[in-house]
């Protein structure tokens, strides 16, 4: 499983979510998400991991050994994204109502293009 | 993407950005259109709650002026009547439920339990004893309806988003993908060699403009490549015609001089019997001159060849010290001339070197003659040494005189072509200017180069450096001379030169030239050889069958059939084989023509003495005059056999020593190859009894070895050997060279004439 995947089934699923007013779900949703950032134990390494053994090595840290930052970039947007959606879904629901069908969207078309502006910003500034 | 093992997946952010211009198109757009439209949707759905609310304050207002309606024909109405009444309006603008009060009655009609939102309205009525009816409507959580509305107009904004993403991807596709493509498959097919290729301009838009220019630049770049090819088969047919050039006028320019040389030799010394000094003198100068302009026209031929790129190295590899001591041989004479010292120092660890020995040998002859020239009763220093540079050997010769000098202002034009000191100096000293400027061609061909510093009055010294290893060698052709560091050779009487020692022999001479055929004729016909000519390869093919003779020498340049068919034509006839072969040409002759099954090779002007060297060695002898072949090994005796035959040798064969003694003491054979693994009796023991027989210890040997020689070997061969050369697949040639080598050393036939 790529990230790019990943990226395409968490948009599904948090629109999803969103639609049919399944808060826990949402909630938990955020949990995964903070736990992947946390701990960077992520769902498509352990999938791939799963599939093709120990051998596998994710080639996302194609810049890893010059990265300013050594932190994995992949981890922050979940991080990123699990605290955008607990201020956001749970904190401000009524106000910001809005962004978590954003985040929603962006990781839809993430996952579709294989092109993640989050991602790559995260990496121009720094992270591996 | 998944990797060819399985075991990676990558995902790597740089080809994110890298995906095709559709979807980077479709992403931007789609991004944008994002955010334009949750922009406006926070605009204008932000107060939708209240929107509601106030929708529901307003069908309050309907709701009670319904119910002030009904409420006037209450009367004819039951309470069920009435109640489906309401609920019918009620429910058809959304509320859930309401309630009715007029004083202590009451009605509910609809869901009231959980809806907490409602909206109240009093209806006065119309008679002043009819009470009031309050109407409380009920309706869902605005937020909650909010929160659906704006889901609902989320999802479809999704949905029309990915359908216009949809589209804005096939169009972009259609748009710029497709013509794209079109023109990366037009590329490709260039790039993979197909020229023809077109693009198609019906186009009129950027793409139509960008195909059009591609075509003008393909037509440009085909029109300069065929005019590239066009320059190209004319610069290769003017080096053809420059070879040709060069070929033949080596070969006319050199015809008549040969006989202009031979004939005044030969008319010198008739001149010299009949006692007629004055004709001597006269026909020395002619002589002379023909010598200096051959020298002067050999010297523009190699400067022609050289500058045409037509110069060839002929890398070997040779003995330095043995090359140096066969140039101070040679060139003692001229040393003497002024009287002259030659002094030599070659250091202890020359070793070998790869090479052109002929053109090293030049330019050694060429430094060390001027010095011997521009020096009188002084002393010409020749220093040889061995170093490193730049983690290769190399090789510097320095040649040092105390002669008249160089001016400075002579120093810039000293390797240039024709140049000499001054105008008068080559009636002085003679020469032609082109030696220095050859020898340095030749140096930097090697790979090296030669310096020059001169004092005037003190004298010069030129420094030649080469590289050990030529870095232009011949593809796959270095030729191997002795393996052996220290040859083992013994000591042999040299040649005698004079007159040609083949009495009552027949010498075929094959050659278009009448004067070549003439001078060559005389020559043999002094040593009373009888000499049958042939004026045409044909001709001489006819008439060695005819007449069988014991020698024939055949010019290589030949209008009908050249020298090379003929010998092969030769050495193909059974009957003619063993007749040995000398070809004569005035070119260096490249092609291994041994090889071929020729005996020699002469280059014209032929030098009489090396003419009869050549006939002396060649010819049969009186008598054996065989090789014995001593070698256990069947293969290696049949391949070493076949090669002395088709040289024209009769072979004997011995399987080992025991034998080879016996047939040695039956036929006396003019030379013996021997090997040294042997059974019965070794090489060692072979080459032992030879020494101490008298009547063989006289016949040269050539030991063949695979074996690898300890000093004890080399130490016990040493007196005995001739020469000892290692087994390996270029043997044949170095056989036959090693025989000719011998047997012009030994110069001795078995009956013992010279």
């Amino acid at each position: 499983m790529t990230e790019r995947s990943f990226r395409f089934i968490l948009g599904i699923s948090l629109l999803i979510l969103l639609y049919f007013h399944l808060d826990i779900g949402i909630y938990i949703y955020i949990g995964i998400l903070l736990f992947e950032g946390l701990t960077n134990w992520r769902i498509p390494i352990i999938a791939s991991r799963m599939r093709y053994g120990s051998a596998y090595n994710p080639q996302d840290l194609s810049n890893a050994d010059c990265a300013a930052i050594p932190f994995d970039a992949e981890r922050v947007l979940r991080l990123l994204v699990a605290g955008f959606l607990v201020v956001t879904f749970v904190l401000f629901k009524e106000e910001v109502w809005f962004f978590p069908w954003f985040i929603g969207f962006m990781l839809f078309m993430a996952g579709m293009t294989n092109i993640c502006p989050m991602v790559m910003g995260l990496r121009w500034l720094g992270f591996r | 993407m998944q990797g060819a093992d399985h075991g990676t997946v990558t995902d790597n952010w740089t080809r994110n950005w890298q995906a095709s211009i559709a979807v980077k198109i479709t992403a931007i757009v789609i991004w944008a259109i994002i955010l334009i439209a949750f922009v406006l949707s926070i605009f204008l759905l932000k107060d939708l709650d209240r929107e509601i609310q106030a929708d529901y304050e307003l069908k309050a207002d309907q709701i009670a002026y319904q119910i002030a309606m009904l409420w006037a024909d209450a009367n004819s109405l039951s309470d069920e009547q009435l109640g489906l009444e309401l609920r019918a309006r009620f429910e058809g603008l959304g509320f859930t439920g309401l309630v009715l009060s007029a004083g202590e009655e009451r009605m509910q009609v609809g869901r009231i339990q959980g809806y907490p939102d409602s909206v109240f309205r009093r209806i006065p009525m119309s008679r002043e004893d009819a009470m009031p009816v309050d109407v409380r409507a009920y309706y869902p959580d605005p937020h909650a309806l909010a929160r659906e509305q704006r889901n609902h107009l989320t999802i479809g904004l999704f949905a029309v988003l990915l359908v216009f993403g949809v589209f804005i991807t096939w169009a972009t596709r259609i748009v710029l993908h497709r013509p794209l493509q079109a023109l990366m498959t037009a590329i490709r097919a260039i790039s993979d060699g197909d020229q023809k290729v077109r693009f198609d301009t019906n186009r009129q838009d950027e793409f139509g403009t960008l195909s059009r220019f591609f075509n003008a630049m393909l037509d440009q770049l085909m029109r300069q490549k065929e005019a590239l090819q066009q320059a190209l088969d004319e610069a290769e047919s003017a080096s053809r015609s420059k070879s040709a050039f060069l070929a033949n006028m080596s070969h006319e320019l050199r015809t008549p001089l040969n006989a202009i040389i031979g004939y005044s030799e030969m008319l010198q010394e008739d001149a010299a019997e009949l006692g007629n000094t004055r004709s001597v003198q006269d026909l020395q100068r002619i002589h002379t001159a023909g010598r200096h302009l051959l020298t002067l026209i050999n010297g523009i031929l190699d400067l022609s060849k050289i500058e045409a790129g037509k110069m060839q190295l002929d890398v070997a590899r040779f003995d330095v010290e043995g090359l140096v001591q066969d140039v101070v041989a040679t060139l003692k004479p001229i040393m003497d001339a002024n009287e002259n010292d030659l002094v030599v120092h070659c250091a202890p660890d020359l070793g070998v070197m790869e090479s052109d020995e002929t053109k090293l040998r030049q330019t050694l002859f060429n430094l060390l003659g001027n010095a011997a020239k521009f020096t009188d009763q002084g002393t010409v220093t020749l220093e040889v040494s061995r170093h490193g540079h730049a983690g290769e050997d190399w090789l510097r010769f320095v040649v040092k005189d105390t002669g008249i000098g160089i001016p400075v202002d002579q120093m810039s034009r000293l390797f240039q072509d024709f140049s000499q000191i001054d105008s008068s100096s080559s009636r002085k000293y003679g020469g032609t200017g082109l030696g220095l400027a050859i020898s340095r061609r030749y140096c930097q061909m090697m790979g090296g180069d030669i310096e020059a510093s001169s004092r005037v009055g003190e004298g010069s010294i030129f420094v030649v450096r080469l590289p050990v290893a030529s870095p232009t060698l011949r593809a796959g052709a270095v030729a191997e001379k002795a393996v052996s560091a220290e040859p083992i050779t013994t000591e042999v009487p040299a040649v005698a030169a004079g007159p040609i020692p083949a009495g009552g022999r027949r010498i075929l001479v094959i050659d278009d030239d009448p004067g070549t055929r003439e001078l060559l004729g005389r020559y043999l016909a002094q040593a009373g050889v009888e000499v049958l000519q042939a004026s045409s390869g044909e001709e001489g093919i006819a008439r060695a069958r005819q007449e069988l003779p014991d020698l024939i020498t055949l010019d290589v340049r030949m209008p009908d059939l050249n020298g090379m068919t003929v010998l092969r034509t030769l050495k193909e006839d059974p009957a003619l084989r063993q007749i040995p072969v000398v070809m004569v040409s005035m070119e260096d002759f490249s092609e291994d023509w041994h090889e071929a099954g020729a005996a020699a090779f002469l280059t014209k002007p032929v030098d009489r003495n090396r003419l009869g060297e050549l006939v002396q060695t060649c010819l049969l002898p009186e008598g054996d005059g065989s090789v014995l072949l001593v070698d256990d090994n069947d293969g290696t005796r049949a391949l070493i056999a076949r090669t002395l035959q088709e040289a024209g040798l009769p072979v004997i064969e011995a399987e080992d020593g025991i034998r080879g003694l016996e047939l040695m003491r039956r036929h006396k054979p003019s030379l013996v190859l021997t090997d040294i693994i042997m059974p019965r009796m070794n090489g060692f023991d072979f080459l032992d009894e030879i020494h101490r027989d008298p009547a063989l210890c006289d016949i040269p040997v050539v030991v063949m070895t695979a074996l690898d020689l300890s000093e004890q070997d080399r130490a016990r061969l040493s007196g005995r050997a001739y020469w000892v050369m290692e087994k390996n697949p270029d043997m044949r040639a170095e056989i036959l060279k090693q025989i000719r080598d011998c047997r012009k050393a030994t110069g001795v036939c078995p009956d013992g004439s010279a």
